[in-house]
């Protein structure tokens, strides 16, 4: 099996879903502001299909507010199919997984007043957030729920970094459904990506350089 | 080929229009039983439903209109019309409100984040400072207030600012972004071929 390092945040999901029963509370999860085409929303149910599973074993109340109606839809169907591969089909409430609305501030309006009033001990933020982002964690932060997010918009970062427990900063966000299933190939493809990166670093060196002492091969050759 | 990508554009947005009839009916459906039942909250559900109702009956409308001899549609959203002063009026101010949160929640996070605990805090600490004082015509004037502009030259605040953000911060930001673009291609080859089926409900 391919050795991948520890991503705190994944490693994390276990505690927060743990405290979560102790507390008898909801866990809140949220695949962000994109609709089915945005990769990092079927990153995010991805993620989904792990945490409902652990939620359905655990009899743990799964909430999950929408902004897309075929968002919605699609996390029905994971989050049922979560609770029959554990063999809990009865306990799923498909009225857990609901849509708000496809405007931004309405549906953070609606998944803050979610968090104040469910109190839910655990917040997983998985997706493309834009300027909502600090509002969702800071009220999460306040009502005292674990968070833990994961998102590749590169100008969101830093408020998870700073508002969440845990952050899976851009890539991590991908490389977390092979992280959570442990199948051999899944694996194997971060492998193959942590190959490529270093084939692009030793490029991108050699490129440094060669612009330095204004050898321009290189660039014309990758530039076109 | 540019007929083909109209028609699957096409047909794209009449799915997409399909599925907000999804949405729509999800949300009546949900509200409408929790009135029914009287759960907690039942009259914001109430009050969501009603101005649905209202904003949807003056939205909605759409009519042709023959101005000498000229055809012409005018839809509930057109500006002027009650549909449009209704989303001018009143939710784009609350959409406002909600955004101008985001300033006093960073004042709160910035307060718990930027504490000199150990040597990367203090490093985020002086860069966050600098930066702020920097993009604001406050540095400038405190260097001009303390008679330190002559001895600085064209290396002010606002410089020193500008090259933070244009240097370190950058370069972070295009790693970052580097690692995102292999990690969006592993995992579009992934779905693509079938080998991470999670997303969809499997395992």
């Amino acid at each position: 099996m391919p050795y991948i390092r520890s991503i705190a945040g994944l490693t994390a999901l276990e505690e927060a879903l743990g405290r979560a029963t102790e507390m008898g509370k909801p866990v809140l999860f949220l695949s962000g502001l994109g609709d089915v085409d945005n990769i990092q929303t079927l990153a995010a149910l991805s993620i989904l299909s792990h945490v409902a599973y652990k939620a359905a074993q655990y009899d743990l109340p799964l909430i999950m507010p929408n902004v897309y109606s075929v968002t919605m839809v699609t996390a029905q169907e994971v989050i049922r199919e979560a609770h029959l591969r554990a063999g809990k089909p009865d306990t799923y409430k498909p009225e857990n997984v609901y849509y708000v609305s496809d405007e931004q501030f309405a549906f953070v309006a609606h998944t803050n007043g979610v968090m104040e009033r469910l109190r839910p001990a655990a917040n997983v933020y998985m997706g493309a957030f834009y300027g909502e982002s600090l509002i969702l964690a800071e009220t999460g932060h306040a009502t005292g729920a674990i968070q833990i997010a994961g998102t590749a918009e590169t100008s969101q970062i830093p408020f998870f970094v700073v508002a969440c427990d845990y952050c899976l900063i851009g890539e991590e966000l991908y490389a977390a459904s092979a992280y959570l299933s442990k199948d051999p190939r899944q694996l194997g493809s971060i492998k193959a990506q942590d190959i490529f990166r270093v084939m692009l670093l030793a490029v991108l060196l050699v490129g440094c350089l060669m612009e330095t002492f204004h050898a321009q091969f290189l660039t014309r050759f990758l530039g076109g | 080929m540019h007929g083909t990508r109209e028609i699957f554009l096409n047909w794209g947005r009449i799915a997409l229009s399909a599925a907000m009839i999804l949405g729509v009916i999800n949300l009546v459906l949900s509200h409408t039983k929790k009135i029914a039942l009287q759960n907690k909250g039942w009259i914001f559900s109430l009050i969501l439903l009603l101005s649905f109702g209202i904003t949807l009956y003056f939205a909605l409308p759409y009519k042709v209109v023959v101005h000498d001899g000229v055809v012409s549609t005018l839809k509930g959203t057109d500006a002027g019309t009650l549909g449009y002063k209704i989303f001018m009026n009143v939710y784009t101010p609350l959409s406002s409100t909600i955004f101008a949160l985001v300033a006093f929640f960073i004042a709160s996070a910035a307060f718990r984040a930027f504490r000199a605990k150990n040597f990367e805090a203090t490093l985020l600490l002086l860069s966050a400072i600098i930066v702020m004082i920097g993009s604001t015509s406050f540095g400038d004037m405190l260097l001009h207030s303390l008679h330190l502009d002559q001895f600085v030259g064209p290396y002010t605040s606002s410089w020193l600012s500008n090259q933070i953000q244009q240097i370190p911060m950058s370069a972070a930001q295009r790693a970052i972004n580097f690692g995102v673009t292999f990690g969006v291609i592993f995992i579009s080859i992934k779905i693509l071929t079938g080998i991470d089926r999670s997303y969809f409900g499997g395992e």
